[in-house]
């Protein structure tokens, strides 16, 4: 029964019946002649489309172009056998392949240097049409989804549960501001040379065996502006179904890296799950490089306890060190400790750094590297200020600085989403500063509070285990 | 009656009987323009270049090997010759994208605003289910035509007609 949908699909589709019969007509009248003398016409429709459909538009060339094409008629077609020889025909079946099927083929890269040889590495590519490709490197578990008709690729970092998306694709530059553009061209590069081949422009390699099937190989020079491509086809010789691909890249600038890509294990006319070719980021994953620091969540009023954590670190670096000791050993680190959005080191969480815009990441990073290291130098200080407590037998004083320096690094990774680095430091210090209250406890031969110090740093080693994992 | 089946034509053409090229070409014209409007988005740029279409194939015609898949053999030779295009089109503009953002244009727009609007939606879909609907609809809405010309199963063309379908009604009911 139709719908009103196919009833809609009927009258849109009949808009390419128009001027169907005019259309026949004139195909018909210039095709008039060509079956008497096939080959010849053939040839000198290699000649024109060689010439170029599109100088043919202006009335001089057009001449230019009919005078090419007499000359050469004059002069003997058959020395263009480039053009019509007997590999343009399987070279044309095999593009066929490769430029309209779904089809699944590992792409392995080989970096060539001559310092070090270099491990070769295998990523796992499929194209889902012309256009539409994504990669998958198990190993560094990483995937990009490119779409080339809208110009967008989507690089999906595994581990990290990140995706960027790049928009309006045109990789101009291999060094791009935060190097992505770069490695992605580098992958995708090799992939778009097949899509970009033509009929036409092969050398015919002749033929060879290849896991026991003949072979018949075509080579094609591509060239851009960083790169001239040496590519080498070998596809079954009776089936054009594609075996072995190499693609040379060699840079024209010396600077730019240079890897060969093999292309084999071809599994053509696959039905690929569509899915997997969404440029919307997987669910659970985080969107990089979309978000200004300004636009995160505003935090809460900081709590006065916060308030005075704040202020020692921004006394620390003015030089004023006792002052800043001082607050950290009068907080009550039993009360609640609420932090605004600044200083981003106890607000900001790993996904809401990785949404960043790029340079708001930087600046995100410098500020929370930059208070990281006041805090390691604020712990230092009252761990020296702690063994000079236990030196003078002061044990009550000593714990009272371990104490501190411990509940610093607690407050550093007490939230499991916080950012990797933040927490890397947190688990630093807790670590070190049980290690005196060990031994201030072996000392002191306090055996419940040595037995839980110890537990305490087991817990501390564990969570440090996780994040290394989790990095 | 009868028609002549692809192997028939293509046989005959070769022959020299350019009536089986007609044929053909009655087949498979309004397919090939409908897969040349997926680039040009212009009624008259795809049909100048389905008529390139033609006459390629033509002169390789002797080159199929196996004269059954005529249609898949064009509509491949389609996407190749609709890909030149956009390359072309493209270094001529000194870009690499040249649709980015382009409307569809159509020659002779229907009053039927419902239709236009389908029109737009399926240039949005992708290629494949773009492709099911095309031979789907202008192969006489035969499952066994357009899949043949796929190279898919039937039960894997009707998936991929039935995805299409679906998404268009999803957009315009979203429009």
């Amino acid at each position: 029964m139709k719908t009103p949908l196919d009833n809609d699909l009927n009258k849109v589709y009949e808009s390419f019946n128009q001027n169907h019969n005019h259309l026949r007509q004139t195909l018909m009248a210039s095709l008039a002649d060509r079956s008497k003398q096939h080959k010849k016409t053939s040839r000198i429709a290699h000649i024109k489309a060689f010439v170029g459909d599109t100088i043919m538009k202006s009335r001089i060339t057009k001449l230019a172009a009919a005078a090419v094409t007499i000359i050469v008629v004059l002069i003997g077609i058959s020395q263009l056998d480039v053009f019509t020889n007997e590999s343009s025909v399987a070279f044309g079946e095999v593009l066929g392949y490769i430029q309209t099927s779904s089809y699944n083929f590992d792409l392995t890269g080989v970096p060539i240097t001559e310092e070090q040889p270099s491990e070769a590495f295998t990523i796992q590519a499929m194209v889902l049409e012309l256009g539409r490709l994504r990669l998958d490197c198990s190993a560094e578990k990483i995937s990009s989804i490119t779409d080339f008709n809208t110009g967008k690729c989507l690089l999906i970092f595994h581990q990290k549960k990140a995706g960027v998306l790049m928009e309006n694709l045109v990789i101009k530059n291999m060094k791009t501001e935060d190097g992505i553009g770069g490695i992605y061209a580098l992958f995708s590069r090799p992939i778009e040379n097949l899509w970009n081949l033509q009929d036409g422009t092969q050398e015919n390699l002749g033929e060879k065996q290849i896991d026991g099937q003949t072979v018949t190989g075509f080579r094609v020079f591509q060239k851009d502006p960083y790169f001239e491509y040496d590519i080498t086809i070998w596809a079954n010789k009776t089936t054009g179904v594609p075996i072995l691909v190499e693609v040379l890249p060699k840079p024209l600038d010396t600077s730019h890296p240079s890897i060969k890509w093999i292309m084999n294990n071809f599994i053509l006319d696959v039905e690929p799950d569509e899915k997997l070719f969404n440029l919307e980021v997987p669910e659970g994953y985080t969107l990089s490089h979309q978000w200004d620091l300004d636009e995160l969540q505003p935090g809460a009023e900081p709590s006065a306890e916060a308030k005075k954590i704040v202020e020692m670190l921004e006394l620390w670096p003015r030089g004023q060190k006792t002052k800043a000791v001082e607050i950290l050993l009068g907080i009550d680190w039993a009360q609640p400790l609420e932090f605004g959005n600044e200083p981003y080191i106890f607000s900001i969480t790993e996904k809401a750094y990785i949404s960043l815009k790029f340079e708001d990441q930087k600046r995100a990073w410098d500020e929370v590297r930059a208070i990281a290291e006041t805090v390691m130098q604020i712990v230092y200080e009252v761990l020296n200020l702690g063994q000079a407590a236990v030196s003078a037998q002061n044990y009550k004083e000593a714990e009272r600085y371990f104490e501190a320096g411990l509940q610093l690094g607690k407050l550093l990774d007490r939230n499991p989403e916080s950012m990797i680095m933040v927490r890397w430091v947190g688990i630093a210090v807790e670590k070190k500063t049980l290690n005196e209250m060990i031994n201030l406890y072996t000392t002191t031969k306090n055996q419940e509070k040595l037995r839980d110090a110890e537990e305490q740093l087991r817990a501390a080693e564990a969570e440090r285990r996780k994040l290394k994992r989790r990095k | 009656m009868t028609q002549p089946s692809d192997r028939e034509l293509v046989q005959a053409v070769l022959a020299g009987e350019n009536t089986g090229y007609e044929k053909l070409y009655d087949r498979y014209g309004p397919l090939v323009r409908a897969i040349c409007y997926d680039t040009t988005r212009n009624l008259t740029d795809a049909q100048d270049l389905a008529q390139d279409v033609f006459m390629r194939t033509y002169e390789r015609l002797d080159r199929l090997r196996d004269h059954d898949i005529f249609g898949k053999w064009i509509v491949g030779i389609t996407r190749l010759r609709c890909k030149e295009w956009q390359r072309r089109r493209s270094q001529s503009r000194g870009r690499h994208v040249v649709l980015d953002g382009a409307e569809p244009v159509i020659g002779n727009p229907s009053n039927d605003g419902r239709v236009e609007q389908l029109q737009i939606m399926i240039t949005k879909l992708p290629e494949k289910e773009r492709l099911a609907l095309h031979t789907f609809y202008l192969q006489g809405q035969s499952a066994e035509n357009a899949r043949r010309i796929m190279g898919l199963s039937r039960s894997g063309f009707y998936r991929v007609l039935e995805r299409a379908r679906k998404k268009l009604e999803r957009l315009l009911v979203q429009e």
